[in-house]
């Protein structure tokens, strides 16, 4: 449907929710201010907004699928938490259905099961997001072939005795990605992510001579693909999926301050060749200074979810640190209260540092 | 949806089977050794079957019983290597004698094998000798007519010596571990013309001790399914049984074939 002011070209879903929050918003201040008598719209105006609006909200519903009332939003975040448990709950009966089974099965049934499975579900997901509006069932589907495809991969290995392989990470990796970016599934890009970690830190480790399994080994192995997931968000637009820019740079930053969390308290994973103790202490303030760099950045770039991760992990460096200096010195109850009091300190400092942002953005104002 | 993504996805998925299935039939174009094994060296894996109906063996090997700086015996999975095998295998240079090491990293190395040969006759032979010299001593104390608790002692560990020299005659695995290198190729030069030895890929870390060994911390061959081609009749393996497995091209192996004995 086309009318005057609609320039629907290029939205996205999350595009489409936010223009139907916003037109809420909207709607609930003119009321408060045509109560508070503030302001007032001529009838012919107020009919003409109205019917605009529900225009728009007509047209997005139709078109992007989204919720155009509270009711509709809460009923949504029903239906993914349960697509979500119902995914995992039939991936899993997938794996034990075959696993109950597959003793009595020639190998030639085998192999065609195997094989076919991740197909014939990858075929369904594509069939049923062209008939369904919602896209839940698809997404659902999806979720149930990549468990397939991992199982497919898994137990030809199995059944054909094969040497275990990095390369397996690898197209679990691509396939959870595609079936992420086709079907629009976020928790699908944050396996593909995991994978990508693994096999990036697997196969650096082996350049080294390491066997690829003991990848866990060498902490520093990881630093690379976090860099490069953290980037990648910024160097290609993920405007068309909602979430999918917070992910990458959430577990980017999961990935990096894990591997220097480790490292600040196993110096003798690390690739350099300095002494055990300065290894460890180089990597707390790193934790540190990173933590805080990417707190800023967070503020700075409106990356709410970046800057509360990073938040998590100052915390868990700091408390960790607390943890290692003091939990047999202090007798209980100090050391509590001295977490207690830190507690409190990070409070007063967030406290005048948002007093802080406020008082800046008036005077901008 | 992209059609072009959606394309890629169904490419991905036939052209990863068709890498796997292309391998398996390349590696078992081939046999590059075939090995009669029995329930000793691949014993079943034991599963709760209502969730597993896989049939499934186990690689059981072990290496020659070594001699630590206490006296002792022990057993566990090393093998002495020089310090030039061991900076060929990527591994640290020996430490200080009588210490510890910390983690070390796993290494891939090549594992040469032996079934029921010098080594394994070698294990028997002594700890034959060691039953003989705990009887001699027995025989001994029972001459000098000493204390019950003294005979009864000595007795016990030398029941504890038979019992021991029985499983490993009848029961342990007669597949031993005998050397490891960086490198197939001097392997498989000591294996030319001895049908009862075979090269397999495998991991090595560091030995715990201080010593000129390392540790075989896993072989590639290690768990071999039991295909539902190999043994038709049957949907339970027999108590005991002879297995013919091959090793391929690439060194993966497969069971050709299961006979109950």
């Amino acid at each position: 449907m086309d009318y005057p002011g609609a320039d629907m070209s290029g939205m996205s879903k999350a595009d489409a929710q936010q223009r139907v929050d916003r037109i809420h918003a909207f709607q609930q201040e003119l009321n408060q201010l045509q109560q508070e008598q503030v302001f007032s719209l001529t009838e012919q105006q107020s009919l003409a907004i109205t019917a605009h609006h529900q225009n728009v909200l007509q047209t997005l519903g139709q078109d992007f699928d989204v919720d155009v009332n509270q009711s509709g939003k809460q009923l949504t975040l029903g239906m993914q938490i349960a697509s979500f448990l119902g995914a995992l709950a039939l991936a899993c009966s997938v794996f034990f259905l075959f696993y109950q089974y597959w003793g009595f099965f020639s190998t030639a049934v085998q192999v065609i099961v195997l094989v076919s499975a991740p197909i014939l579900t990858f075929a369904l997901s594509c069939l049923i997001r062209c008939q369904e509006q919602t896209g839940y069932f698809a997404k659902l589907m999806a979720l149930i072939s990549f468990a397939c495809y991992v199982l497919n991969i898994s137990m030809l290995g199995q059944i054909f005795n094969l040497t275990p392989t990095d390369n397996a990470l690898l197209v679990w990796c691509f396939y959870a990605a595609i079936l992420a970016y086709a079907f629009d599934i976020r928790l699908l890009l944050a396996i593909a992510i995991v994978c990508f970690y693994g096999f990036v830190a697997a196969r650096v480790g082996a350049w080294g001579g390491l066997y690829w399994l003991s990848m866990g080994e060498r902490p520093e192995n990881f630093f690379l693909p976090a860099v490069l997931l953290f980037c990648l968000p910024s160097v290609f637009s993920h405007k068309a999926w909602y979430g999918f820019e917070s992910i990458y740079r959430v577990l980017a930053i999961c990935g990096l301050l894990l591997a220097v969390l480790v490292l600040s308290f196993w110096g003798s994973g690390s690739y350099l060749s300095w002494d055990e103790d300065v290894i460890e202490g180089f990597y707390q303030l790193l934790g540190f200074s990173l933590s805080v760099v990417f707190m800023v950045l967070g503020v700075r770039k409106g990356w709410t979810t970046v800057m509360n991760t990073a938040n998590v992990f100052f915390v868990i460096f700091l408390y960790t640190k607390f943890f290692d200096w003091w939990w047999d010195v202090m007798p209980k109850y100090l050391f509590f209260l001295v977490i207690g009091l830190t507690a409190l300190l990070f409070l007063v400092v967030f406290n005048r540092l948002r007093r802080h942002m406020k008082n800046t953005a008036e005077m901008g104002a | 949806m992209n059609k072009r993504l959606l394309l890629i996805g169904l490419l991905l998925l036939i052209i990863t089977n068709v890498v796997i299935l292309t391998r398996v039939a390349y590696n078992r174009a081939a046999e590059v050794a075939m090995l009669q094994l029995t329930e000793r060296e691949l014993p079943k894996v034991y599963r709760n079957m209502r969730d597993n109906s896989a049939k499934v063996l186990r690689l059981k090997w072990q290496t020659s019983s070594l001699t630590d700086s206490s006296g002792y015996h022990t057993y566990y999975q090393r093998l002495p290597v020089s310090d030039s095998e061991r900076q060929a295998l990527g591994l640290e240079q020996s430490c200080e004698q009588g210490n510890y090491r910390g983690s070390s990293e796993e290494r891939k190395a090549w594992v040469l094998m032996e079934l029921d040969g010098k080594h394994y006759h070698n294990e028997v032979r002594l700890l034959q000798a060691k039953v003989d010299q705990k009887q001699k001593d027995l025989q001994l104390l029972l001459a000098h007519n000493s204390g019950t608790e003294g005979r009864d002692a000595e007795q016990q560990k030398l029941k504890q010596l038979q019992q021991q020299l029985d499983r490993l005659q009848h029961e342990e695995s007669r597949l031993y571990a005998i050397a490891v290198a960086a490198e197939a190729k001097p392997l498989m030069l000591a294996i030319k013309g001895k049908d009862n030895q075979f090269v397999v890929r495998g991991t090595v870390k560091d030995s715990y001790y201080c010593d000129n060994t390392v540790r075989i911390s896993q072989l590639f061959i290690d768990r071999l399914y039991v295909e539902k081609d190999v043994l038709p009749e049957t949907d339970l393996l027999p108590r005991r049984y002879n297995v013919e497995v091959a090793i391929g091209n690439l060194g993966e192996a497969w069971i050709t074939q299961l006979k109950p004995r």
